[in-house]
């Protein structure tokens, strides 16, 4: 038990002195520590010892894991509010409005919550606390959000609070008034009546019947009084409800009385295994035999598909899932025909190459975000396809990854398709833009998020080993890097000889151990000469489909290769489940996002552990630069999950392997004089055309109407002037420029894997 | 310095020490704290009567260089100790005069030196270690607290005869210093006068010692400073030390067979927590853990109850305290970002910013890590290492990265005459072996400029001018 420094209850009393009572006398109250929250006058509860979390008036939570409440106290605690640290000994969470609509939207009532927290706090529970948790879940429930035929309807029963909300100026402004129609309710009917002109002499009718209506039936056997407001809006309307005026809206699919909607054939496959941690997180999502929008956040490689695939089989309504990727969906396509019983004609793909009508009745059909909110004009089938998807009502949205696709998107995704229920899935949920927050009014409130720690040490997870390598500028980099300008200062830093050097000891050693290896850098010109200098071959922006899927191929084979160079368009979209190590030479400024993607790319379990671990994470650091900074914030997401990044400032015996490249100081200076001859509009260039690359792999895969012939077109246009290299034309426009050493070398490297293949179709491509 | 009271014997004169010998509590406590081996070389000799020769002694350790070495190390300290003399020409080792009838006698009387106590009435409410230990922690931890937050009201020390304090016994061990002209006036006890005192940066650094090494600290200059105000108050202190080490903890001492001076010190031990009396009439006291730590050093400890850790370093750099103390809070201040201060916990986190920090104002960063991994929780102290690898590396990073550039005084000179000028002024200061650093621009001599090291500036002056 923690807090042995306080006395148990069964130890002895404290010795009385009269001697040192002296000297406490004199001793003044010590002074305040200055930045820190004091809460020294809050009251210690009886048998605290025994008890598991300290509860404080700001809504923190810490959690001693030594507790023996411990599981039963981070249960609830995951429920009702959001993890800040999951360390090992001991854990903090916080609680906010969010996480306690979500504690509230799984059926936890007030005093249930109040009464929890009075068990398990070592200190009384604050009033601030009290209030708080009423304030969010008494209001829970009582408002709700509707979809009928199309429409969305505010629905509540207590007439009062209809009254608050119709009063309320945004959310009126979204409200869609309607000429009357032949409506069941009677409180339509008595609008009706009213026949009025103006909205507003309309809504004191409407209101006034409402109450009338309520009023004659007494018994409240839960008539509901509802007004319609913009489905477009939706987001908005959610924004306003549960953040401005606090009436956060229930969303709720009683799919198992859903009657107009047709069945699904599909069964989960009887071998199939749900880990505990699975079937907790789809607990939250199916409590009291209904279904709820929201998040549910697990660890890359944790089995995110599965749980998709799981809440598709229990809902068994027509199913749409997006991804970020063509890849991804065939991937999504696999895992259900190998979970589930589903036959062919009821699950479909929906991208470039794949243009099926779904089945009329019910289906499942997985689609990219890019086909569904593309925006161009769509070719016969797809328009076809898209009408489809516009007009039915889906049972569940399945969102892969919500935490990469921009707000505009997912906004536009989310008003073409109607769907009773939305369930997202991701690795991380933190996003440097603070766009967090609207995945809640646009999905739902987070439902589950898994403790890394535990995954890992039950085995879910690879164990992975995290290191940060320092690398000293060579002086001639460093004296250069003070006086450039920002872009040259990142390129300068991404190709500091020094780094190279690691890097290239470090695909050395575990090469040798025979491990696959994943060399990530944002910089595209580092990414090249890294590549290009040490013979491996590499996946960017500009490369073409085709060659990915042979690059990709090689690796995974093996022998040839085992070492793959990859920019910023491997973070989600490519999935290489062999890889075990990371080093990552360059990277985008302070993403946590980012950082805890690239890690998911090794955490799938792997058996041959060395010393505890399975997997390595190297992060290499030129020293004294503005790297420095950027990496300890980038790491800050995965230390809170309890990773340890241990400092390397030197690498062993690297200084005894002579053989390393650019050793001698006239290799660097040539190296130097590289880097600044680049002009700092094409670095700028670079960088942008890789952050477009990003989304143009998706928007080329996904772009569903454009004939192949005018997708070829406008890739050329956009040509990637300076980096493509990818079509001959290309590569003759630019040839003035000091780069065709490089791409000789490609070739040459292309060629050599070609040959090896015999796969001349492929080579076509970019030979 | 000493660090602990057997180092500090050795320090002393022969006389000093002899007249030490003669009483039996200390050749007791002095048994007690030697080493295992020494402590067996020396009943042997007792067992002989004091008497051997240096053949047999040197046959005792077995033929191995380690024993050889441990052998010697234990003889070395006996004879630093001056409990034991080889003759000058090296044929006999003779036990220190008086003291084989001292230890001898001791040993047979079987309850040692406490049977000399006059006797006392049978003890009813006898405290037990545990709350020994506690109070003892809980007392030093507001001396400490003296030290950060030096209070107001003088607090007069009775060794001294009341004519010194505790602040004054602080200020002398550097921890405080006076601030402000009303140091100087005599009415004390006075409330209410402005803070005459502030702590220093030496006290940031002592409050994150190992416990024994603070007492002690505290305790040779306690001496030092009683002896000059009431001389005799030394050997007094020093031999009161040794009695109350060489009791067991626990067990009590009666009030009655001290000397008045000793009865003067005890009320100041009282108030350090290195002893314990219930009242100050009681006829009875006992001595605390911190006596044994006092007599040992480091290794007092070990026999005793380690003390319970309070501390948890998390891999986040997120440091807990279990404490309810407030001193704590104040300690971890010195290093850690504090985030909040509860009933019983104190929530911190360890930053690059509170690390550079501590180091300006003095603090190591290895005092900051032997002070966590001393007071590591015993959930922790399962761990090895104790403290998370990558927090401990980080830390000593942070720390190191300000003393990674030296600054260092320079002379610059420009607007040269001309350009052969300069070049023979940088050769100048090449070959003097002071040059820093030059820029030469033939076209603009005013602009070319030369840097040499500040000490070569005298040398520098006088070949400019011998050049015009």
């Amino acid at each position: 038990m923690l807090g042995s420094a306080a006395a148990s209850a069964s130890d002895p009393p404290e010795l009385p002195s009269v001697a040192s009572m002296k000297l406490a006398l004199a001793l003044h109250a010590p002074p305040k520590v200055h930045g820190a929250a004091t809460f020294t006058e809050m009251k210690l509860c009886a048998n605290h010892q025994s008890r598991p979390f300290w509860l404080l008036p700001d809504g923190r939570v810490i959690l001693d894991s030594s507790s023996t409440f411990y599981k039963e106290a981070c249960e609830f605690l995951v429920a009702i509010s959001e993890p800040v640290c999951r360390t090992r000994f001991l854990q903090e969470y916080q609680l906010t409005h969010f996480s306690l609509y979500a504690g509230a939207s799984m059926g936890l009532k007030t005093e249930e919550i109040l009464g929890q927290l009075r068990k398990f706090s070592k200190l009384s529970v604050p009033i601030e606390v009290v209030t708080m948790v009423e304030e969010c879940t008494a209001r829970y429930g009582k408002v709700k959000l509707v979809l009928q035929k199309d429409r969305l309807y505010v629905e509540c029963q207590d007439p009062e609070i209809l009254e608050q909300l119709i009063r309320d100026p945004v959310l009126s402004s979204f409200r869609v008034i309607r000429q009357p129609e032949i409506e069941t309710d009677e409180t339509h009917a008595l609008a009706e009546e009213a026949n009025a002109d103006s909205a507003t002499a309309m809504d004191e009718n409407y209101l006034e019947a409402a109450r009338l209506a309520t009023n004659e039936d007494e018994e409240g056997t839960g008539r509901m009084i509802n007004f319609e407001v913009d489905v477009s809006k939706v987001k908005e309307v959610k924004e306003r409800c549960s953040r401005d005026i606090n009436w956060p809206l229930l969303e709720e699919y009683d799919f198992r009385s859903d009657t107009s909607n047709a069945e699904v054939p599909i069964e989960l496959k009887s071998d199939t295994q749900i880990r505990e941690y699975q079937s907790k997180a789809l607990s939250r999502m199916f409590s009291n035999h209904r279904a709820r929008s929201g998040i549910i956040v697990l660890p890359c490689g944790a089995g995110k598909t599965l749980v998709g695939i799981v809440a598709a089989t229990t809902v068994k309504r027509s199913c749409l899932v997006l991804c970020n990727s063509s890849v991804s969906v065939e991937q999504w396509y696999a895992q259900f025909r190998m979970w589930t019983s589903i036959d062919e004609q009821h699950i479909t793909k929906f991208t470039a190459n794949n243009k099926e009508m779904p089945h009329p009745d019910a289906c499942v059909l997985i689609s990219t975000y890019n086909m569904i909110s593309f925006s161009g004009h769509r070719s016969v089938e797809a328009e076809a396809i898209m009408q489809d998807i516009r007009g039915r009502e889906w049972g569940l949205l399945l969102m892969d990854e919500v935490h990469v696709v921009p707000a505009a998107t997912f906004l536009t995704c989310t008003t073409r398709t109607r769907s009773r229920c939305k369930l997202g899935l991701t690795a991380t949920l933190v996003r440097e833009d603070g766009k967090i927050e609207d995945l809640n009014f646009l999905i739902g409130p987070k439902l589950y998020e898994a403790n890394w720690l535990e995954l890992q040490a039950n085995g879910y997870i690879a164990t992975v080993s995290c290191a940060e390598v320092w690398c000293e500028m060579t002086p001639e980099f460093y004296r250069e890097y003070l006086k450039a300008s920002k872009a040259h200062q990142r390129l300068l830093y991404a190709m500091n000889p020094n780094k190279f050097r690691s890097c290239e000891y470090l695909i050395r050693f575990h090469e040798a151990r025979g491990d696959k290896v994943i060399v990530f850098s944002d910089n595209v010109f580092a990414l090249k000469k890294y590549a290009v200098k040490m013979g491996r071959p590499m996946i960017f922006g500009a490369t073409s489909q085709n060659e990915r899927m042979l690059w990709l191929q090689e690796f995974k084979a093996g022998g040839r290769y085992n070492t793959i160079f990859i920019s910023k368009v491997g973070d989600t979209s490519i999935d290489i489940p062999e890889a075990n190590v990371i080093i990552q030479i360059a990277s985008h400024f302070g993403a946590r996002r980012q950082e805890a993607q690239r890690l998911g790319r090794i955490l799938r379990p792997k058996a041959n552990a060395v010393e505890g671990f399975n997997a390595f994470f190297y992060t290499l650091i030129s020293r004294d630069t503005q790297e420095m900074y950027y990496s300890t914030k980038r790491q800050q997401f995965l230390v809170d999950q309890g990773y340890a990044f241990k400092v390397i400032t030197k690498l062993a015996d690297m200084e005894s392997s002579s053989d390393l490249s650019y050793s001698s100081r006239e290799e660097q200076m040539e190296l130097l004089s590289q880097v600044m001859s680049e002009n700092a509009a094409d670095i700028a260039a670079h960088e942008l055309a890789e952050d477009d690359a990003t989304q143009d792999l998706e928007r080329r895969s996904g772009s569903g109407g454009m004939t192949a012939g005018k997708s070829v077109a406008s890739r050329n246009k956009r040509s990637m002037s300076d980096l493509s290299g990818g079509s001959g034309l290309a590569y003759n426009e630019m040839s003035k420029k000091p780069k065709p050493a490089i791409f000789r070398e490609r070739e040459r490297m292309l060629k050599a894997a070609n040959k090896a293949r015999n796969s001349a179709s492929i080579a076509d491509n970019f030979l | 310095m000493a660090a602990s009271l057997l180092e500090y014997l050795r320090g002393l004169s022969p006389i000093a020490l002899s007249r030490l010998y003669s009483d039996p509590h200390t050749c007791q406590a002095v048994l007690r704290a030697l080493p295992p081996l020494s402590r067996q070389y020396l009943l042997r000799l007792v067992g002989a009567h004091g008497r051997l020769a240096a053949e047999i002694v040197g046959a005792w350790p077995l033929p191995t260089a380690a024993a050889a070495l441990e052998h010697k190390a234990a003889l070395e300290q006996l004879v630093a100790l001056r409990l034991v003399e080889l003759d000058p020409v090296g044929r006999e080792y003779a036990l220190h005069a008086g003291l084989c009838e001292q230890i001898g006698s001791s040993i047979c009387l079987a309850r040692g030196a406490q049977a000399a106590e006059a006797r006392l009435a049978a003890d009813e409410a006898r405290p037990s270690v545990v709350q020994l230990e506690r109070h003892a922690q809980r007392t030093w931890e507001d001396v400490l607290q003296c030290v950060l937050t030096p209070p107001r009201r003088l607090l007069p020390l009775a060794g001294c005869g009341g004519k010194s304090t505790l602040q004054q016994l602080l200020l002398s061990l550097r921890l405080l210093e006076a601030t402000g002209a009303e140091g100087a006036e005599g009415a004390e006890g006075v409330e209410g006068a402005a803070a005459r005192w502030a702590s220093t940066r030496a006290a940031r650094r002592f409050v994150l010692l190992p416990i024994q090494e603070q007492v002690w600290r505290l305790m040779l200059e306690y001496m030092e400073l009683t002896d000059t105000v009431q001389p005799g108050a030394r050997d007094a202190t020093l031999s009161f030390l040794m009695r109350l080490g060489s009791h067991a903890v626990g067990s009590d001492c009666s009030v009655h067979s001290l000397t008045e001076l000793q009865r003067q010190v005890l009320s100041d031990l009282l108030l350090f927590g290195i002893a314990y009396q219930r009242e100050e009439s009681s006829p009875r006291f006992y001595a605390t853990p911190l006596a044994h730590a006092l007599l040992s050093g480091s290794a007092g400890l070990a026999t005793s109850r380690r003390s319970e850790g309070f501390l948890i370093l998390e891999t986040n750099f997120k440091l807990y305290a279990h404490t309810s103390s407030p001193l704590w809070a104040q300690v971890i201040r010195s290093f850690a970002r504090v985030e909040y201060v509860l009933p019983n916990l104190v929530v911190s986190s360890i930053s690059r910013e509170a690390i550079r920090d501590a180091v300006e104002s003095g603090i190591e960063w290895d005092m900051i890590v032997q002070f966590l991994e001393r007071n590591a929780h015993p959930l922790m102290a399962a761990n090895v290492p104790v403290l998370p690898e990558t927090v401990v590396n980080q830390v000593s990073l942070w720390a190191q990265e300000s003393s990674r550039m030296q600054l260092a005084d320079a002379q610059f000179y420009d607007k040269f005459e001309s350009i052969e000028l300069f070049d023979d002024v940088v050769q100048y200061a090449k070959d003097d072996g002071v040059y820093l650093w030059h820029k030469r621009d033939q076209q603009h001599v005013g602009h070319s400029a030369l840097i040499v090291a500040a000490h070569g500036h005298q040398r520098m002056k006088a070949f400019l001018k011998s050049k015009k």
